[in-house]
């Protein structure tokens, strides 16, 4: 089931946003050892968690989160601009069509689509499609390691990589384009053979 | 602190379906365009993200904008792809408070970005 939520409404969702913070330090902090902002010795949290950051959850029937990302306006600070601005020069914008998503967290989710990639990740991708042609976001720029490179393309989004890193220890890590639109909306539901309600919280 | 930037239409629900994904792109950047001036005009303090200067690529994609070339003409010329042409367009239209791209690009020229 997917949701999406605004940083604002933490105080309406106290428990899941923890739970996603605890997901994300799981997942960056421990499991691939990156240098993240850890507060209270359980959370992944940084600048760019703001009251305006929007988050596209995944979860299953017990509403448990399975899957999140997190996305952020161009025009805004994000971390292109910020972080990744060094390592990735040229994936330099600032538009209020073009959003940035970041973050992409998940745990081991047993159930899988015909296309072999999880339900929650296909989950994760139909959403984004859908949160783009509802908020009139005309492209997403993401970073992205290649086992997720290969899920966008399993996913029907394949991502149009505007450069990889060569060297040091975020080597093979990539930025990505992708535009939205329905045909592409379409595309994902095809090779997700995925049909989710799209659940804003209220 | 909140803005609210709000947009009315005469449209029945059903037009409305049929255009709304459209307008909501322009009604974004009308957003973000008034936005951006109150608080010129209002001098609000605190954080503000101020839109840095037209980088060299959107230098360069607007320049050929101007020649007339395509976006597929701009991406073989700049060995990208052009959903990055459109990015890097877009990122300039909006830098340059423009409403459209050939507006930017009269825009990047009056202010000597673009020759």
């Amino acid at each position: 089931m997917a949701m999406m939520v605004q940083g604002f409404q933490r105080t309406q969702y106290p428990e899941l946003f923890d739970e996603m913070f605890r997901l994300r330090k799981k997942v960056f902090h421990d499991e691939k050892g990156w240098d993240v902002n850890i507060v209270d010795g359980e959370f992944e949290i940084d600048e760019f968690d703001r009251d305006d950051t929007v988050y596209l959850l995944s979860l299953d029937e017990s509403r448990n989160i399975v899957a999140s990302v997190r996305l952020l306006s161009t025009a805004s600070p994000h971390m292109f601009a910020g972080p990744f601005a060094h390592m990735f020069p040229d994936v330099q914008f600032s538009s209020p069509l073009i959003w940035e998503a970041t973050r992409w967290a998940g745990t081991h989710d047993r159930r899988l689509q015909p296309n072999g990639v999880s339900y929650s990740a296909c989950d994760i991708c139909l959403s984004a499609a859908r949160f783009g042609l509802e908020y009139g976001v005309a492209q997403f720029v993401g970073v992205f390691e290649p086992a997720l490179r290969r899920i966008y393309r399993r996913c029907g989004m394949p991502a149009r990589v505007i450069s990889t890193i060569q060297d040091g220890p975020y080597r093979g890590i990539s930025a990505g384009i992708w535009d939205v639109s329905a045909n592409n909306e379409q595309a994902i539901l095809r090779a997700t053979g995925l049909e989710t309600e799209f659940a804003q919280a209220a | 602190m909140w803005a609210l930037f709000g947009v009315s239409t005469q449209d029945n629900e059903r037009e409305w379906d049929l255009r709304r994904r459209e307008l909501l792109k322009d009604a974004m950047v009308l957003a973000h365009y008034i936005h951006q001036r109150a608080v010129e005009i209002y001098g609000y303090p605190g954080e503000s993200f101020s839109l840095k200067a037209i980088t060299p690529r959107e230098r360069e994609a607007l320049s050929w904008s101007a020649e007339g070339k395509s976006f597929q003409d701009i991406a073989t010329i700049m060995r990208i792809s052009a959903e990055t042409v459109k990015a890097h367009l877009d990122s300039a239209r909006f830098k340059l408070g423009a409403l459209t791209r050939t507006h930017a690009v009269v825009k990047a020229i009056r202010a000597g970005i673009v020759r």
